[in-house]
């Protein structure tokens, strides 16, 4: 656990799409289990649909989850240096789902 | 020389209650890990949930295996495993529960390593194999040991290799833990983690705990801090096996997971788990010490009167399991039919009717409580009914309670053994 923690941080931001608008989805309700006396959410599990042969069961489950959407973005937060420069960050899709 | 060392380390007998107490810890953290993800089924084991699966720990065939489950199989694992689970908790069939519910937890952790497949699951699930392998964590503090009905179930000694092993497991996943942060994966010696934790962003895993941003703006504090931790970590096996840092170490352990738990996110296996596991160190025969230096000093006072039915074997059975759970030796068990057989007066001046017709707690202030309200106060004074306390308290309890003891008491004789007991025929009035 925290064996290796380095100045950068990522983490995974997914929209959904409805009319060509992208709508940032809570990841509360992406996977809505609750674990006790902590959250999984924060614990960056959502990190795991960047896998690359995560994407296609990741989508799937998308669209079962969340039907009202058209397509989906999933998209990284890249915190280049939280130390250094704590308050910039860039995004970037990794993949979209249609 | 050798055989003597490997026999007082490994097989020497000593008692086992350490390790029936630790058994609830084991349940508890098992159902506080797993229970929660049988709330939302569809997202984590049925066809439609997003799956992650251990590969290098399960045999690809067996993920296989377990993919090719229906919902409905899921559904039957998810109450075959809230039983087996249950059972263990309580102690009924412990050996049997324990190994159903390391094969229903397996079952869980092959469909869908996701949400539960940490590292603290794994090791929890060596705990739990360590656990199930003889039946001694249900010699005490289970409905095993109540079912039996041994007084002195709290005294069963047994060979002492299953809490030497959770203890060297305890104190060696301290150890390489720490060696893992200094070696080629880890930069806890290279570099500053937990400055970099404490500057995580609010989507990062550190809490809003009160000195957080204090330490964020203090790199050198936050370096030796991280220092300190892997030494402490390093050196756990010696301070834990050795006699005169045994106490400061189980001590400085527990705190660590305290402060875990309040800081970050992560999973309450190491909160649960490992703080009772520490406690496995203590000598289980200094245990079994300081509880016969309770019950002598008990005995020697002034104890509560449990008056009973002699004549009723349900109620004989019951006393003796009490006797079971009277840990401390609280209770003066009194068979009203004897006083009352040496002429005697009944304490509290009950009489041979209320006597009869339930039983009745006296407490040595006088206090006397009767029937279903015994029970209330026996769960503030049994450890083993402590759990129910919440139950007998419950709003509400006050009323159920009493009608559903009067029934059973009116209709004890029923709950014979010996049928012929059931007209009452063992039960002659002298």
């Amino acid at each position: 656990m925290f064996f290796n923690v380095n100045d950068q941080f990522s983490y995974a931001e997914v929209y959904g799409m409805k009319d060509h608008q992208p709508q940032l989805i809570d990841p509360h309700l992406i996977f809505r289990t609750r674990t006790i006396g902590f959250d999984n959410i924060y614990r960056n599990i959502l990190g795991e649909v960047f896998v690359p042969y995560q994407e296609q069961s990741f989508c799937r489950y998308l669209k079962i989850k969340f039907p009202d959407f058209d397509d989906f973005l999933v998209t990284a937060v890249i915190y280049p240096s939280v130390t250094k420069t704590p308050l910039r960050s860039g995004q970037q899709v990794v993949y979209e789902c249609r | 020389m050798i055989k003597k060392i490997w026999n007082r380390l490994f097989l020497e007998e000593r008692p086992s209650i350490s390790l029936s107490l630790f058994r609830i810890a084991v349940a508890l953290t098992m159902g506080f890990h797993v229970i929660p993800s049988f709330f939302q089924l569809g997202e984590n084991y049925y066809s439609t949930a997003f799956k992650t699966y251990n590969a290098s720990f399960f045999p690809v065939s067996v993920i296989e295996l377990v993919q090719k489950s229906p919902d409905g199989l899921v559904l039957f694992f998810v109450f075959f495993f809230l039983v087996v689970w249950f059972f263990f908790l309580i102690g009924l069939f412990t050996q049997l529960s324990a190994i159903l519910t390391i094969v229903a937890c397996y079952y869980f952790y092959a469909l869908n390593s996701f949400q539960i497949g940490t590292l603290s699951w794994d090791i929890l699930l060596v705990t739990l194999f360590l656990i199930c392998i003889t039946p001694y964590p249900g010699d005490y503090f289970s409905l095993d040991s109540i079912r039996r009905a041994e007084a002195l179930a709290y005294q069963r000694r047994r060979p002492f290799f299953i809490q030497r092993l959770l203890q060297m497991q305890i104190a060696f996943t301290y150890f390489y833990t720490a060696l893992y942060k200094i070696s080629a994966r880890g930069n806890w010696l290279t570099d500053n983690p937990i400055y970099y934790l404490m500057n995580y962003p609010p989507m990062g895993v550190t809490k809003n705990f009160l000195l957080r941003e204090f330490f964020a703006a203090h790199p050198q504090l936050c370096y030796w801090t991280g220092i300190l931790i892997v030494a402490c970590e390093l050196s756990m096996p010696f301070l834990l096996f050795y006699r005169r840092t045994r106490n400061s170490a189980i001590v400085l352990g527990i705190f660590f997971h305290i402060v875990l738990i309040l800081t970050f996110d992560v999973p309450a296996i190491f909160f649960f788990l490992f703080p009772a596991q520490l406690l496995l160190l203590i000598n289980p025969e200094e245990i079994l010490k300081a509880i016969e230096k309770r019950r002598k000093m008990a005995s020697e006072g002034v104890q509560s009167i449990l008056l009973y039915d002699g004549s009723c074997q349900f109620c004989r059975r019951s006393v003796e399991q009490l006797r079971v759970m009277d840990l401390f030796n609280t209770l003066k068990m009194v068979d009203y039919h004897i006083a009352v057989g040496e002429n005697q007066p009944l304490p509290a001046g009950l009489s041979s009717e209320q006597a009869a017709s339930q039983l009745y707690l006296i407490e040595p202030d006088g206090t006397v409580w009767g029937g279903y309200f015994v029970f209330c106060r026996l769960s503030l004074r049994l450890p083993m009914l402590y759990a129910l306390i919440p139950i007998f308290y419950f709003p509400g309890s006050g009323v159920v309670g009493p009608l559903v003891y009067r029934w059973v008491a009116k209709n004890r004789y029923l709950f014979h053994f010996n049928k012929t007991c059931w007209a009452n025929g063992c039960f002659i009035p002298k």
